[in-house]
């Protein structure tokens, strides 16, 4: 399958647009929780892992290229191909997330030009996900062209950003449970909004009932963080991996079953 | 826009020899699993009992397929390197050179015209025999046919493809193929759910 990469590459970009969007919203509004020493320590460092792991996907979405030296012709195109525009966007994206990491590390503090280099940067990722569902929104591939393709890219990056976050704070041993509860809730609300979707656009085709199974035991774990953040923290971890796995399938099947055609 | 070529395509004088597949690449040095020229078989029909006897209603007729060099080509719109482009002559090439083989055009195309080539990477596929055409000479499967079922034609831009919706063909409408069929006399009952493809292995490698 020469689709492979494209499965990670997909995958990691969306994660990676899911998580930096939460670790802005927890930096902003999650006040009581960045005033412990170890969880400011911990989101800066995820946020800093950003810039690496979207660099990391447009390297891998290289693999599946039959002349990779040339690779950077895939700007050429920008007037009317939408996989020129998702390069661009990912290129946008890796580099504002990166410069925010290093500015911080230099010792900036989170607002003003920081806040909006933020906010720019969460504003390129939000259009590379939409760059990335209109790749394989084209007129002469129904299996793609529909707004499903755009729904399900933009959930995939909700509950996957959303739950990658939550797992590490959950297994961050440093943060007391009390200023943890309140944040953790949120972010199990939207991880659990992202599966609910998810499971509302999964098919009955080859491999589905698997997928839907691994959802549930997602959202059910995602349900227990709801109600008991403090003691359910590790099960948003489980959730993280039992969602990724969906996702790794639900992926698959996007490429395999998409394009099929009688010529 | 003035005229452009069109290849058409007699389905009831098709005998599905394949010439024309074996010509296209032998003409073009074409490696194994690269088909810019594919002749698809379409079947369908099978027994049917009515009263006490079986009869067969089983049909089956060809389509032979390469590059229809599209007045809109879908390929040359998401090619993410401006490698594909369709040229004044109404050609559309691929330049080898600017190619990355990514693939997209692939899966774009609704007649699996592009194909990837593992020699050089990139993307590859009818250019019409456009050196032929240029010394005076029919493409390499229109001259082979022995049948004499695949002809070159000229078209007014914007003329319909007719026929070219025949199954298992796109709706021409999507991209506005140089290609016109003059449907097989049992086409009328072929479609997703009483036909299909019946060498698919041979055709999509």
């Amino acid at each position: 399958m020469t689709e492979r990469p494209l499965v990670a590459f997909t995958l990691l970009a969306q994660a990676a647009v899911g998580a930096f969007i939460t670790l802005c919203a927890v930096e902003s509004f999650a006040h009581g929780l960045t005033a412990q020493p170890a969880a400011l320590a911990l989101t800066g460092g995820m946020l800093a892992a950003i810039g690496p792991a979207m660099g990391l996907a447009l390297l891998v979405s290289l693999l599946h290229l039959g002349a990779r030296g040339a690779a950077w012709r895939a700007l050429a195109n920008l007037r009317t191909s939408w996989l020129s525009r998702e390069i661009l966007l990912g290129l946008l994206f890796a580099g504002g997330a990166t410069l925010l990491a290093v500015l911080r590390s230099a010792g900036a503090t989170p607002a003003g030009p920081l806040g909006a280099l933020a906010a720019a940067a969460a504003l390129c990722g939000v259009a590379l996900v939409y760059a990335m569902s209109r790749v394989y929104r084209v007129r002469t591939v129904p299996g793609w062209d529909t707004p499903r393709t755009t729904v399900a890219f933009f959930s995939s990056a909700l509950l996957l950003g959303t739950l990658a976050v939550g797992a590490g704070l959950a297994l961050s041993p440093g943060i007391p449970a009390e200023p943890l509860a309140g944040p953790l809730r949120w972010i199990g609300a939207g991880a659990a909004a992202g599966l609910v979707t998810e499971l509302a656009l999964s098919g009955h085709g080859r491999y589905g009932a698997v997928r839907r199974a691994l959802l549930l035991a997602s959202l059910a774990l995602c349900a227990a963080t709801l109600a008991a953040p403090g003691r359910a923290t590790p099960a948003l971890a489980a959730a993280f991996a039992l969602a990724l796995a969906a996702q790794v399938l639900g992926r698959y099947l996007f490429y395999m079953d998409g394009p099929r055609r009688e010529l | 826009m003035g005229a452009r070529y069109a290849f058409r395509f007699d389905q009831s004088a098709c005998s599905g020899c394949k010439t024309c597949q074996a010509a296209c690449k032998d003409r073009h040095g074409l490696p194994v699993g690269v088909l810019w020229r594919r002749v698809y078989e379409v079947a369908g029909g099978g027994w049917k009992r009515a009263g006490e006897a079986w009869h067969s209603d089983a049909f089956a007729y060809h389509l032979s397929l390469a590059c229809n060099h599209c007045a809109e080509p879908i390929c040359a719109e998401v090619c993410p390197t401006g490698a594909i482009a369709r040229g004044d002559d109404g050609l559309v090439r691929i330049d080898g050179e600017r190619c990355v083989g990514c693939r997209y055009c692939a899966w774009a195309c609704p007649y699996g015209a592009p194909q990837f080539d593992e020699r050089s990477g990139t993307m590859t596929k009818c250019d019409l025999c456009a050196a032929d055409l240029g010394a005076g000479r029919m493409p390499a499967c229109v001259s082979s046919c022995p049948m004499r079922a695949l002809e070159l034609v000229t078209l007014e831009d914007g003329t319909d493809a007719a026929g070219a919706a025949t199954f298992p063909l796109p709706d021409p409408a999507l991209t506005s193929p140089g290609l016109v069929v003059m449907p097989h006399r049992d086409a009328p009952r072929a479609g997703p759910r009483t036909a299909r493809v019946a060498n698919r292995e041979e055709v999509a490698p």
